[in-house]
């Protein structure tokens, strides 16, 4: 009997260290001055995530006004055509900032519409530009890239050989040419002297159209690289090799 | 007391024997593993030399920013890229262009000044062989944003 009263008292020794931090940890009060500003956190990440959503649906459409159908704008652009939804609360507005309404647009202005780009692909119309006409292109410049075959030193002329097609073009270097090389990981100028046949050039400019030369108002060089063979970089595919 | 003496061998065996059945089951398990997968240096298997193959990486080049048709309110951007390591890259903007470099992991990037209204930025990148690849991205500068 004596027994069995000291088991009974040792099973609820044991029984109270189990239970003991069970009622510690509930006994425990919330901790409220420390979860205002974990709140303010999460409500400051989630204002962000909203207002990048938004950023990411701010969209621009522009294009040469097609048609308007229920005050959806129907634009003929470069990429095909684009509608624009309108309402009350779409502004637009001309170059110089002076308001118009719908009713003024007409066929064949240019518009650029700012607003929030839909699922359906359509945009939603917060801003339109009205241009009368489309403006026109920037001046066109052209760009070749090759290696240099020959270097005219007194004229300034350089002519790379195009390897896809075999085609070869003069490059005119004026003064006012920038000329450049990587040194270090950094675009460095150079002078025209630093330039050698086999050297890879790439040069931008305005192509002449009888003769054909480009007049390079900028030029890049990569040294003597087209001494090595053009091969594209070689990505290994890892294939489990068995060893003895 | 010999009752309860008893009782405590009694289980005592019975543990012994749930534990020495477990170790077993988990022998047997780990060698039914090998068997499946043998040993890449067991002797029984026949040396084989594999070289590693290579895969010639396709020329490519991929704008990463601006994104197309995006709106930009301020006039200076930072146009930035992925192609082939150690190519030139050419830019050119509205009012000005750039040639510049990939570096050695491929990556590119270049600042350019935008016009008010819309801008065409167009990306060319070479490859040695000859070949080349434009792309062309169209955004809008608007100080007052939409």
């Amino acid at each position: 009997m004596q027994n069995a009263k000291c088991k009974i008292i040792l099973g609820f020794v044991f029984l109270s260290f189990f239970v003991t931090p069970v009622l510690a940890v509930t006994s425990t009060p919330p901790l409220t001055p420390t979860s205002t500003p974990a709140e303010n956190i999460k409500q400051k990440v989630q204002e962000r995530i909203n207002n990048l959503a938004t950023e990411s649906q701010q969209k621009a459409f522009w294009g040469t006004l097609k048609n308007i159908t229920n005050a959806t704008l129907i634009l003929d652009s470069t990429d095909g055509e684009k509608r624009i939804k309108t309402d009350s609360s779409t502004a637009f507005l001309t170059t110089n900032k002076k308001a118009v309404k719908i009713n003024d647009l007409e066929i064949g202005n240019y518009l650029i519409a700012l607003g929030l780009w839909q699922e359906n692909g359509n945009l939603d119309g917060k801003r339109i530009i009205v241009l009368a006409t489309a403006p026109k292109p920037s001046l066109t410049r052209n760009a070749l890239s090759g290696p240099i075959t020959k270097i005219e030193k007194g004229t300034k002329i350089v002519t790379i050989t195009k390897p896809n097609p075999n085609l070869a073009i003069k490059i005119q270097v004026g003064t006012s040419t920038i000329i450049t090389q990587m040194v270090n990981g950094k675009i460095t100028p150079i002078t025209f002297d630093k330039i050698g046949v086999n050297d890879w050039v790439t040069a931008i400019g305005i192509q002449k159209t009888d003769n054909g030369i480009l007049t390079a108002t900028r030029i890049h060089i990569i040294p003597g690289l087209s001494n090595s063979t053009p091969t594209p970089t070689k990505s290994p595919k890892a294939t489990p090799t068995p060893t003895e | 007391m010999k009752k309860e003496l008893l009782v405590v061998i009694l289980g005592s065996f019975i543990l012994g024997l749930v534990i020495t059945g477990g170790v077993w089951t988990a022998n047997n398990a780990l060698n039914l593993q090998k068997g499946k997968n043998p040993k890449i240096n067991s002797k029984s298997q026949p040396l084989v030399n594999v070289s590693p193959t290579p895969t010639l990486s396709p020329f490519f080049l991929t704008i990463i920013k601006p994104e197309n048709q995006s709106i930009s309110n301020t006039n200076q951007i930072v146009v930035s890229g992925n192609t082939l390591p150690n190519l030139p890259v050419v830019l050119i903007w509205e009012n000005g262009e750039d040639i510049i470099q990939s570096d050695s992991a491929g990556n590119f990037d270049d600042e350019v000044s935008l016009i008010s209204g819309v801008n065409d930025i167009s990306v060319t990148v070479y490859s040695q062989n000859g070949n080349q690849v434009t792309k062309k991205i169209g955004l809008v500068y608007s100080k007052e944003g939409i």
